[in-house]
C-alpha cells in the first residue's frame, strides 16, 4: 500500500481538479491518461439522484411531527380558493373561511351519497337500477 | 501549524475546519423544527448514497428515512469535534447512513427475501444523450463499479457523488486518509481495466 500512496495522492489531486471543474493546463501527466479517461467517464456516470417529491415531502412531514412531538395529521387543512364567497355561517369571527380536510372529504362524500340513496329508495320504493335490469 | 511531539518529531497540527452547517445545527438544537433546513440540504445526498448502495428505490427511501429520524433524535448528542478535528455534520450524517446500511444488511442476511435488482435498473442514470457509444461506456463503467469490493465502491461513490474529501470519507468509513486515497486509486484502476476489455 505504501508504494501506491504517491500514485494515489496524484489521483486524488486530479480528482479534486476534475470535480472542481478546473484542470490546470500545466498539470503533469499523472495519473496516467487511462486513469484520467476513466475518471472522466465516472464523472459523467456517477450522478446524484433526488428522491421523489412525494417521498421528500412525506418525510419532511414526519420529521416536523417528530420535531414538535405531535402525532402526524392524517389530513391537512387546505384553504378552498377560487370558490364562491362562503355563507355567513361558514365564516369565522376573524374572517377566515372554513377549511377543507383532504382525506376526510372522500369518506364524507360516500356517506352523503349513501344516505341520499337510502332516502330516495324509501320515498319511491323502487329497486336500484341494476336490480331492475337483472329481474 | 506544526507542533513538537516528544521533543523530536514534528507533527502537523490540523486546524479545526469551519463547519458550514454550524449555524444550522445550532438552530436545530435550539428548535428541532429548524432541522428541516439540514434535511432539505442533505436529503438528495443521503438518498443517492442509499440508492447506489441498495440499488432499490424503496430500500433507499427506507434508509433515508431512518438516517434523518436518527439524526433528528440524536442531534443533542452530536458534537462537531466529537470524532476528530475534521468532524462535521455531514460526516456524522453519513456515518449514520453507513451504520444503518450495515444493520439493514445484517437483518437481510438473517431474513432473506426477494433478491435485489440485478442491475442498476432504478439507479441507472437517465442519459438523454444520443451517443450510443457514450451510453455503452457508461453501462460498462456501472457494471465495473458494481463488481468492486464494497469498500472501494463506497469510497468511489462518496468521492464522486458526494464530492467528499479523502479525509471526510476516512471518517465515514473508519479508515485513514491515506487508505481512502489508495482505495479510490485502486477502484479507478479496476474500472479502467474493465473499460479496456
Amino acid at each position: 500500500m505504501e508504494e501506491l500512496e504517491p500514485l494515489a495522492i496524484q489521483t486524488d489531486i486530479y480528482l479534486d481538479w476534475l470535480l472542481g471543474g478546473t484542470i490546470p493546463r500545466d498539470a503533469r501527466d499523472e495519473p496516467t491518461a487511462e486513469l484520467r479517461r476513466t475518471a472522466e467517464v465516472l464523472q459523467r456516470s456517477l450522478v446524484r439522484f433526488h428522491p421523489s417529491f412525494r417521498f421528500e415531502e412525506r418525510l419532511a412531514d414526519r420529521l416536523r411531527a417528530e420535531a414538535t412531538g405531535q402525532p402526524r395529521q392524517l389530513g391537512s387543512v387546505i384553504p378552498f380558493q377560487g370558490a364562491a364567497p362562503p355563507a355567513s355561517s361558514d365564516v369565522h369571527a376573524d374572517g377566515r373561511g372554513r377549511g377543507l380536510i383532504v382525506g376526510g372529504a372522500i369518506a364524507s362524500g360516500v356517506s352523503i351519497a349513501g344516505a341520499l340513496f337510502v332516502w330516495r329508495r324509501s320515498r319511491t320504493g323502487a329497486a336500484p337500477a341494476g336490480t331492475e335490469q337483472a329481474l | 501549524m506544526f507542533r513538537r511531539v516528544k521533543g523530536e518529531v514534528l507533527e502537523r497540527e490540523r486546524p479545526i475546519p469551519y463547519d458550514a452547517d454550524r449555524s444550522a445545527v445550532e438552530a436545530a438544537r435550539r428548535d428541532p423544527r429548524a432541522f428541516e433546513a439540514l434535511y432539505r440540504k442533505y436529503v438528495a445526498q443521503v438518498y443517492s448514497f442509499a440508492l447506489y448502495e441498495t440499488r432499490d428505490q424503496h430500500a433507499a427511501e427506507d434508509l433515508t428515512e431512518q438516517v434523518f429520524l436518527h439524526a433528528l433524535r440524536g442531534l443533542p448528542r452530536f458534537r462537531e469535534a466529537g470524532d476528530g478535528p475534521d468532524s462535521t455534520f455531514r460526516v456524522w450524517l453519513f456515518q449514520i447512513a453507513r451504520n444503518a446500511l450495515a444493520n439493514d444488511r445484517r437483518w437481510a442476511r438473517r431474513h432473506p427475501q426477494a433478491e435485489l435488482d440485478d442491475a442498476f435498473a432504478v439507479a441507472a442514470p437517465s442519459d438523454p444523450a444520443e451517443e450510443i457509444a457514450a451510453r455503452d461506456l457508461a453501462a460498462r463503467a456501472w457494471s465495473a463499479i458494481d463488481d468492486l469490493p464494497d469498500d472501494r465502491r463506497r469510497a468511489l461513490i462518496l468521492r464522486y457523488v458526494e464530492e467528499m474529501s479523502a479525509s471526510e470519507i476516512g471518517q465515514v468509513l473508519g479508515r485513514s486518509e491515506g487508505a481512502v486515497r489508495v482505495l479510490v486509486h485502486r477502484a479507478l484502476r479496476s474500472v479502467a481495466e474493465r473499460l479496456k476489455d
